[in-house]
């Protein structure tokens, strides 16, 4: 069904110190469920703000932000650590797992505050990691690290998946990897997976694709035809 | 100009992380507040005194001389190079009664020059009846300014022998620095103790020699008590008097030997000329006595004779009576013959007559009438003759008688003469015996008077003897040339400021320490918080100095500003609020001068740089040394390390994962686990030394008189106290329901010495030490085991023992009034105010060879409130057996205000631990918050709700809390043992104990203020913003 996530005449401006910053200056669009969409756009476009306020860790200033039918810029903190916790899994670009639990516990730090978890295990040895489980992040490589990121996501069992940049640290290959992981598990799971990227060779992995600029939505493009990311080369 | 640009970067830092700034600047603030105040305070207190002994001019040096001081002593010393002035002085010791209790009164005389009054209400005597007096003797007599006090002296010599005046009225109240505390000095009069001093003019003093001289030295005002500078100035000028000292005495022995020898030999002379008195009285007395004998004898004679002549005499009457009987009888016997005769011749004549008649009648014829008338006639004649015959025989007879009767006369007056001679010689003989009598008696008041002429030759000989005893007694005397080394209160008060250095060593170090490791931990946040710049700047070439600069000079700038506040805020207000508490003990000194000590200042300053800059290099050298490329990417991460309990997989399963997490954060952040440990554990310790001080002094409190000296009042027995009257005295004890019981004790000041240390303190030798556990319990102080006065030895109290290094075993010397003997002490007993000795009388009777005198009461009136003590103890003094009372309560009030001002330092100290644990947890949060922003961001992210966030912090707070706790206990006590023995005074002993309340409040006031920063923090916490905490590094 389309929108699932609506995005209405979002505006969102801070000050700093004299200067007034519009880091978004009208948004619009909408996405289906279980759509897989890439959000692109110049550095400082506003993706990450987007996102952001999809994820319910920033608020905006002017505007609507529909999620499920519900608009959570009207949220107040403790809705919105209750969106996030229970409908929001993220995966930054650097990773930002605890680096004192090992690969299962930072998995296990985002299972033991929701609901309807996923089995740690389980979903690591979903993502590939049946053999790291219990090392540290320092023992681990970039990509498993991610993973990790991406299994501590999914252990949440989350409606949407955001995913900043998750390609931004790694190397061509890992990251094609990890694309694919989000990819595969969109599908499965029918899970609505956002991806930032200012890489605009990936758009054709995407059902829907997004373009900001300057903090205006410039393009929305669906994509009717989505291609597996393996067979995607840049 | 160069830089600009990173001087620029420099200003907006501070700015921008004040928060860091300032918790630089607070721990430095502290410690150096710490350092330096507790440094300057130990010279404050010097120059606090100093003031006060400037102001008074208290003298440098005070010159005694064993037999007095002259005016020319005065002129002498005055003479001598370098003494500025000299002032001649008078003081003795009197007794005054006040409230029923006798004090004992130093009387001073009043100086213009040096050791002035300093007058706090009222004014200075003006006139020889009037006093000052100081404000202990208002307190404890209740006299009041106005009132007239009666002074005696406390000895049998009459007080006006002393003091022209017996009765002052007080004109005012005052203190003298040379009594600095409110120890007065002993005496040898009441009870043994001066209560108070008073003042009044020199002319009050009828003593011809002062009693002691003060000078004052050249430019000893302007330098400083108790300095080296100052102790030789004077030392210059007091051996300079010593050096005429020799002369002087010498005089004075001279001045007072030669009248007095004089004296002697006068009264010599005349006792001889006294004595040949006497001899000659009596020589006078032989002489009479055998004139008395003689008439004596001769009276005897005369008495003898008196009787014979009486005798005679009486025969003679007899004789006489009985020729007064014969001449009676011959008087009427010739009466009778006369009345015979004449009847006879009547007979005759009639006869004749009628014869004749008869013969007229008869008719005879006259030749027969004339042969008869003649017949007739010539019987009548023949009749006639024989009557005249018989006539003339009466006649003769009357004749005979007439003779008788004249010889019974003459006898008669030879009678009366007779009579007459016995009554004059009886007369005589009484005259002569009064006279003998009066003789006598002139003999006898003759004799009593060349008796007591005798007895006064032999008093005056006895005299004369004493007084050549006296005279030879008289030696040479000496000065004592004394400094100010000799007033007790002036010494005391030194060890005092030195013991505040001593502490002031030692606290400091905790602060110091802990700002340390927060500077430390702090600039290595900063530092690489701030890699990518430093990275920046490295590869845009600035040199490392010049990018090291920045913190150095940023650390600088907090350490110098806190260095600043802290010694300016340091200096002032603790040297201040330890003096005012020191000040309950010396009453008497006007202000506290607490001089910004720039020496201390500087040095606290410079340590704390030294400090700071240490540990900001240290943090900065890491960073600087990497390559610029290494630092513009993000800091490795520090790896997770398996931690230690791990390995204890029973344990380490049974803990959910944010446990895990707790605990190898906590293993993992070295640097921040030391400094809150030890930020905690000194806030923990100083909590603990505040409390526990409280706990140590109060014990004295309690444990003093409730359970070691648990008798209620003593009674004290005047020694010239007649037997009835100390029995009166003890009925009137008995009879009073409110004593329950009292025992008698010997008490008196006694000498101890041990391995040439000595000290004075009180005996006490109860009548019976089987009853004294009632009124003093004899025990030690660790595990309270009973000790028994036995006669084996003596048990002395702890903290003389301890002051002298003597242990239970150990014999040491006693001397009592000039007798020295050695005995043995055989425990060691707990006791806290002033020194105490046992002995058993038994023990007594065998070292000193008599009986203990024993001149004390204990009373034990157990329920009695202090007003019915006083009741009973007022009616007790009524008794003349009673020279005082002794309450212990009155030691239990004193003390209490001791523990007020006590109060005042346990504030600070708990204030400062306050401080202390603050700036430590805001800072290790600020850390923690800053450093693992992502880290928290994440959770954020993840959905934890802020308190869930917040506990995943907190509970490596907690944790670090309770670990510093434990640590802080046991610094604490540590520290607590130290300032108690380092402080404690000489007469009174601190406990050594901490109560366990003071442990819980501790703890609970280091959570309070742990729990008060986490809230503080909560704040923080809640401001993450995600959103710029996860900000890619692009």
């Amino acid at each position: 069904m389309t929108d699932f996530i609506k995005m209405e005449k979002v505006r969102k401006s801070y000050q700093m110190g004299e200067v007034q910053i519009h880091a978004l200056d009208g948004i619009d669009f909408t996405i289906a469920k279980g759509e897989f969409v890439i959000i692109v756009g110049p550095s400082g476009a506003g993706k990450t703000t987007v996102l952001n306020i999809l994820g319910g860790m920033d608020t905006v200033s002017e505007g609507a932000v529909f999620v499920a039918g519900n608009d959570i810029a009207d949220y107040k903190e403790k809705q919105l650590t209750k969106y996030r916790r229970d409908e929001i899994g993220f995966v930054f670009q650097f990773y930002n797992l605890v680096q004192n639990l090992t690969a299962k516990e930072n998995v296990e730090l985002a299972s033991q505050i929701c609901k309807d978890p996923l089995d740690a295990e389980v979903i690591l040895n979903e993502v590939g990691l049946e053999e790291r489980i219990n090392n540290f992040p320092a023992q681990l490589s970039g990509g498993e690290q991610q993973r990790v990121a991406i299994a501590r996501a999914l252990a949440k069992n989350p409606k949407l998946l955001l995913c900043d940049e998750p390609t931004g640290a790694l190397d061509y290959m890992t990251g094609k990897s990890i694309l694919k992981l989000l990819q595969d598990t969109c599908k499965e799971r029918n899970m609505t997976v956002v991806v930032i990227t200012h890489n605009s060779a990936l758009t054709p992995m995407a059902d829907r694709v997004i373009k900001i600029k300057n903090g205006k939505v410039t393009q929305v493009t669906q994509n009717d035809n989505p291609v597996s990311v393996d067979t995607i080369e840049w | 100009m160069k830089r600009k640009a990173l001087r620029k970067d420099f200003t907006m830092e501070i700015k921008s992380s004040l928060n860091r700034f300032l918790s630089i600047f607070m721990i430095v603030a502290l410690g150096v507040a710490f350092f330096a105040g507790l440094r300057a305070t130990d010279p404050d207190m010097r120059l606090t005194a100093d003031h006060y002994y400037d102001l008074s001019d208290l003298m440098d040096i005070r010159v005694i001389g064993t037999l007095g001081l002259t005016k020319d002593d005065v002129t002498a010393i005055g003479d001598i190079n370098g003494v500025k002035s000299v002032e001649p002085f008078y003081s003795t010791h009197v007794v005054c009664n006040a409230n029923g209790n006798e004090l004992v009164l130093e009387v001073m005389s009043a100086t213009k020059k040096i050791n002035k009054i300093t007058v706090t209400e009222g004014r200075m005597p003006q006139s020889a009846d009037e006093v000052l007096v100081d404000d202990f003797f208002l307190r404890n007599s209740g006299y009041q300014l106005g009132d007239k006090i009666k002074v005696d002296s406390g000895t049998e010599e009459n007080i006006t022998d002393i003091l022209t005046e017996k009765e002052f009225t007080i004109v005012g109240v005052g203190s003298t620095a040379y009594y600095l505390s409110f120890q007065r000095g002993s005496s040898s009069i009441g009870n043994g103790d001066v209560d108070s001093f008073v003042v009044v003019l020199p002319e009050v003093f009828k003593q011809e020699a002062y009693s002691a001289i003060y000078v004052s030295v050249v430019g000893a005002k302007e330098m400083t008590a108790y300095t080296d500078e100052y102790d030789a100035e004077v030392e210059e000028v007091r051996s300079k008097i010593e050096a005429i000292a020799d002369a002087r005495c010498q005089t004075r022995y001279d001045e007072l030997y030669n009248p007095a020898y004089a004296d002697i030999q006068d009264a010599k002379d005349k006792l001889e000329e006294s004595k040949n008195k006497i001899i000659d009285s009596k020589e006078e007395i032989a002489t009479s006595k055998i004139k008395l004998s003689d008439s004596e004898a001769e009276i005897i004679k005369s008495k003898e004779d008196l009787v014979e002549y009486k005798t005679k005499l009486k025969d003679s009457r007899a004789e006489l009576e009985d020729s007064k009987l014969k001449i009676e009888k011959s008087i009427s016997e010739l009466n009778s013959k006369r009345a015979q005769l004449e009847m006879a011749q009547k007979a005759a004549k009639k006869e004749y007559d009628e014869n004749l008649e008869k013969l007229a009648y008869s008719g005879m014829t006259e030749p027969q009438l004339s042969a008869a008338k003649t017949q007739l006639e010539q019987g009548y004649q023949g009749a006639l003759l024989e009557f005249a015959k018989a006539d003339k025989q009466i006649a003769a007879g009357d004749k005979e008688i007439g003779a008788a009767q004249a010889r019974i006369k003459t006898g008669e007056k030879e009678l009366a003469h007779g009579e007459v001679k016995i009554t004059e010689g009886e007369a005589k003989i009484a005259d002569g015996e009064k006279e003998i009598i009066d003789g006598r008696k002139k003999l006898v008041d003759a004799e009593k008077k060349i008796a007591d002429g005798e007895k006064e030759i032999a008093d005056g000989q006895i005299k004369i003897t004493d007084a050549e005893n006296e005279l030879a007694k008289l030696e040479l005397p000496s000065w004592y040339v004394l400094d100010r080394g000799s007033i007790e209160a002036y010494v005391e008060f030194e060890q005092n400021a030195d013991r505040i250095g001593a502490i002031g060593e030692v606290f400091p170090a905790i602060f110091f320490l802990v700002a340390a490791l927060i500077s430390l931990t702090t600039m290595t946040r900063m530092v690489e918080e701030e890699r990518i710049e430093i990275g920046t700047l490295k590869a845009l070439g600035y040199s490392k100095l010049a990018i090291a600069r920045k913190y150095i000079l940023y650390a600088f700038l907090a350490t110098l500003g806190g260095s600043i506040f802290g010694a300016s805020v340091g200096l002032k207000v603790l040297p201040t609020v330890i003096i005012t508490a020191y000040k309950i003990l010396y009453r008497n000194i006007p202000e506290v001068i607490t001089p910004f000590n720039t020496y201390y200042a500087a040095l606290a300053t410079v340590l704390a740089l030294l400090c700071v800059e240490i540990a900001t290099f240290f943090a900065c050298s890491k960073e600087l040394h990497a390559k610029p490329a290494q630092l513009m990417r993000p800091e490795a991460p520090k790896a997770g390390k398996r931690v230690f309990l791990e390995r204890i997989p029973f344990v380490w399963k049974r803990l959910n994962f944010t446990w895990k997490a707790t605990i190898r954060n906590l293993m993992r952040y070295k640097k921040r686990f030391f400094m809150t440990v030890f930020g905690i554990g000194g806030c923990m310790a100083l909590l603990l030394v505040g409390f526990g001080l409280k706990d140590s002094i109060f014990v004295i409190y309690t444990r003093q008189f409730d359970e070691i000296m648990i008798y209620d009042a003593s009674v004290s027995v005047d020694n010239k106290a007649s037997e009835e009257q100390i029995e009166d005295l003890e009925k009137t004890m008995e009879e009073n329901d409110a004593i329950a019981d009292t025992l008698r004790v010997a008490t008196g000041s006694v000498d101890i010495s041990f391995e040439g240390a000595s000290k004075s303190l009180s005996m006490y030798v109860p009548e019976d030490t089987a009853a004294f556990e009632k009124y003093i319990v004899l025990r030690e102080r660790v595990g309270h085991k009973k000790l028994t006065l036995g006669n084996e030895g003596v048990l002395l109290t702890e903290q003389i023992a301890k002051k002298l290094g003597i242990k239970p075993g150990d014999t040491i010397r006693l001397k009592q009034d000039e007798k020295e003997v050695q005995v043995k002490v055989t425990g060691i007993t707990e006791n806290y105010m002033t020194h105490y000795l046992y002995m058993s009388p038994e023990l007594y009777q065998k070292l000193f060879g008599h009986t203990a005198k024993m001149n004390e009461y204990f009373l034990r009136m157990p329920g009695v409130n202090q007003k019915s003590e006083l009741a009973v103890g007022n009616a007790l003094l009524e008794k003349p057996a009673a020279s005082g009372v002794f309450y212990t309560s009155y030691y239990q009030d004193l003390l209490s205000n001791v523990l007020v001002s006590l109060n005042i330092v346990v504030w600070v100290l708990i204030i400062s631990a306050g401080a202390l644990a603050f700036v430590v947890l805001y800072n290790l949060n600020n850390i923690n918050i800053n450093e693992r922003r992502r880290e928290l961001a994440t959770l954020k992210v993840l959905g934890f709700y802020n308190k869930e966030t917040a506990t995943y912090v907190y509970r490596e707070n907690v944790i670090l809390t309770l670990i510093g706790a434990g640590l802080g206990v046991i610094l604490g006590i540590i520290l607590h043992r130290y300032v108690i023995t380092t402080v404690e005074i000489d007469l009174v002993m601190f406990g050594r104990n901490i109560d366990p309340s003071s442990f819980i409040y501790s703890i609970l006031l280091t959570i309070l203020f742990s729990a008060f920063v986490n809230f503080v923090m909560y704040f923080k916490l809640k401001k993450i913003d995600m959103v710029e905490s996860l900000k890619s590094i692009e």
